[in-house]
């Protein structure tokens, strides 16, 4: 049986709020220690009146070779951290599938994995098309963060919403599972006789179980740790990933730790978010063989290792379409900013030597961009070196652009 | 598919409710919960009901010995727990012989249970538990038709690899007057030319006394009373629109 990922999509709502703004009763001391150890900074949320169903909307929508093959699609599978989301008999799952006319599939959900039920979800999706290689199977993850729960103080991880979504196939083309290794702890159970005290332990024990697991993952994909070219890792903290890297001797620049202090702890769906960043961001090259982890109360250790298929892969053919966009719409724009022709515009035309920009200029057509794209781009890490010229300036936007990109 | 045989069948259906029904922080999560979709919590249900992980202990104690590892538990269930946020399907693995991997499958009424099924089929394990488990405290009102037990049940069912492959079959959105002649090519396939097998089907197909008031584990239950040989079972969810159809050799 081989498991491949078709394709691998993300969804973040637009609005981002900052840790000291959530209504999590933090003290101003509270929040420099999740700011500072921690590596927390903000999350998203839904605007109010936005469901959960948009969630797991917006990722599903994303995936762009779903589109003409929903006949194809045999199961969907929402991948659960928390297992109760919605008032019975509300019922996400089903409400995704008839929304993206997959009426014919069988939907359900995965659960009692905690925030890593979705490395299980894409397992279970493989074996139930074993044997089907025309097969896919939607899985998806996602959920609101409607309550606190009370005895997990907010000391750690913030929560925040996003979802992610993958198309699993048996034996396609894709990024193909090597090994899945999960770890349960059936004792560390915060919702047991001793909840207190199985937290206690869980946080004890965190660094080692979590260790292990990777190294047992890697190791039954028959892989040493210096053949992992990348770990997209739960979003838990940054502090967290430091010590499990210690632990197991493995550099902390080979953790994708960029969305913790953007995105925050997505329940189930940080692989998928991750994955979609690596992509955009370039971390993944084709033949790359990747981690994923996730762990959770009640308790639960998981590990995934994947090779990347680059060239096959539907995400970076879209990302492709999307960097052609941007450098056509910038061109355009840059003809309209400077009031003339630009017969001679390439990638190569340098915005500030050749063509006389200035940063705020610069920053000017950013933002025409936006508009014109329907996109938000992040330019807290912009450099001189990104305006350097047309190319460097698409490169840097569809690294940092939210809204335009799976 | 890897051939199962059904060993063993235990029911758990104690009559009151858990203390876990209680637990305080149930209040706040479930108020949030309901707040979303305008819903009032209903006083008279709230702290009654059936927590998973107590319901389905002595099931799972039923159908174990100390001397027979499991290493796979799928728990299915369609009303939720008592525990919204208990990872059940763990707790319940850590009590098994052999700890085995475990995990729930749900909202897919009672189609869940034939998917756990067809899922342990795919393990292809030496030995394998299916957990089905429902409770009838629903603590706000339904917004919507649901599927919903007079009374707390779950049950235990032991597989042990065997020559017989399980078949599955799960068809989605079918209407009711489609599942006559489905049923029917669907049977037929699985019993085979000239064969014969004992067929048993849950109270979405049969509306009589047998399993009435357990729609998630009623059908489950009665399969310890099945003969050894061969078994074709089925059920209906009338509100998803599953007919699910399983065949497998009962021990």
């Amino acid at each position: 049986m081989t498991t491949t990922l078709v394709e691998v999509a993300a969804y973040l709502p637009r609005r981002r709020v900052p840790i000291e703004e959530l209504a999590l009763g933090l003290t101003p001391t509270q929040v420099r220690v999740l700011r500072r150890f921690n590596g927390l900074g903000e999350v998203r949320r839904q605007r109010p009146g936005e469901e959960l169903i948009d969630l797991l909307a917006g990722a599903a929508e994303a995936l762009t070779s779903l589109r003409g093959r929903e006949h194809l699609v045999r199961y969907v599978l929402h991948a659960r951290g928390v297992p109760v989301v919605a008032p019975y008999p509300v019922n996400p799952v089903h409400e995704l599938r008839d929304l993206l006319g997959l009426e014919h599939a069988a939907a359900f959900a995965v659960t009692h994995h905690a925030c890593a039920s979705a490395l299980l979800a894409i397992d279970l999706a493989g074996r139930l098309l074993a044997g089907d290689p025309d097969g896919l199977a939607l899985v998806v993850a996602g959920e609101q963060v409607f309550t606190q729960d009370e005895r997990l103080a907010p000391d750690h991880r913030v929560f925040g919403e996003g979802a992610g979504a993958c198309l699993v196939s048996a034996g396609g083309p894709g990024d193909v599972l090597l090994s899945y290794v999960a770890d349960q702890h059936g004792d560390l159970d915060h919702w047991g006789d001793d909840g207190p005290g199985a937290m206690d332990r869980f946080a004890r024990e965190y660094t080692d179980l979590m260790g292990d697991v990777l190294l047992t993952a890697v190791k039954q994909a028959n892989l040493c740790l210096d053949d992992i070219a990348l770990v997209l890792p739960h979003n838990v903290n940054v502090v967290s990933w430091r010590r499990i890297c210690r632990r197991i001797g493995l550099p902390v620049d080979r953790v994708l730790l960029d969305n913790v202090p953007l995105v925050g702890h997505t329940p189930s769906a940080d692989t998928f978010i991750n994955h979609a960043s690596a992509v955009a961001l370039g971390r993944l090259a084709p033949g790359d063989r990747y981690l994923t982890a996730g762990a959770g109360f009640g308790a639960v250790f998981s590990a995934m290792v994947f090779a990347h298929q680059g060239s096959g892969h539907m995400a970076t053919t879209e990302l492709t379409r999307f960097r052609t966009r941007v450098v056509g719409t910038l061109g355009v724009l840059l003809g309209e900013l400077l009031g003339r022709d630009l017969p001679d515009l390439s990638e190569a035309t340098r915005l500030f030597d050749e063509l006389g920009l200035s940063s705020s200029k610069t920053l000017e057509l950013l933002l025409s961009l936006e508009d014109e794209l329907d996109i938000d781009v992040d330019v807290d890490d912009i450099d001189r070196g990104d305006l350097a010229s047309l190319g460097s300036l698409a490169d840097f936007v569809v690294a940092h652009a939210d809204g335009g990109v799976p | 598919m890897t051939g199962l045989t059904l060993r063993r069948v235990a029911h758990h259906d104690p009559a009151g409710d858990s203390v876990l029904a209680g637990h305080p922080a149930l209040r706040p999560f479930l108020t949030d919960l309901t707040a979303t979709y305008g819903l009032a919590l209903r006083e008279d249900v709230l702290g009654t009901g059936q927590a998973y992980a107590e319901l389905a202990a002595p099931a799972v104690e039923g159908v174990t010995n100390a001397g027979e590892p499991v290493d796979l538990l799928v728990l299915a269930y369609g009303v939720p727990d008592v525990q919204p946020g208990r990872n059940v399907a763990l707790h319940l693995a850590s009590r098994c012989p052999g700890h085995p991997l475990a995990f729930a499958i749900c909202d897919q009424g009672p189609a869940a249970a034939f998917t756990a099924l067809r899922l342990i089929a795919d393990y292809a394990p030496a030995r394998a538990l299916l957990v089905v488990a429902e409770q009838s405290a629903v603590p706000y009102p339904l917004i919507g038709p649901a599927t919903v037990p007079d009374r707390h049940s779950a049950v235990a069912l032991l597989f042990e690899t065997g020559p017989t492959p399980v078949a599955v079959r799960t068809h989605a959105t079918l209407p009711p007057e489609a599942i006559d002649d489905v049923l029917a090519a669907d049977v037929a396939a699985l019993v085979g030319a000239g064969a014969e097998a004992t067929v048993m089907l849950g109270s979405g197909l049969d509306h009589g006394p047998a399993g009435r008031g357990l729609p998630y584990t009623g059908l489950w239950v009665r399969l310890a009373d099945a003969p050894p040989g061969p078994l074709v079972f089925a059920d209906y969810d009338p509100v998803l629109g599953y007919l699910s159809v399983a065949a497998l050799a009962a021990g």
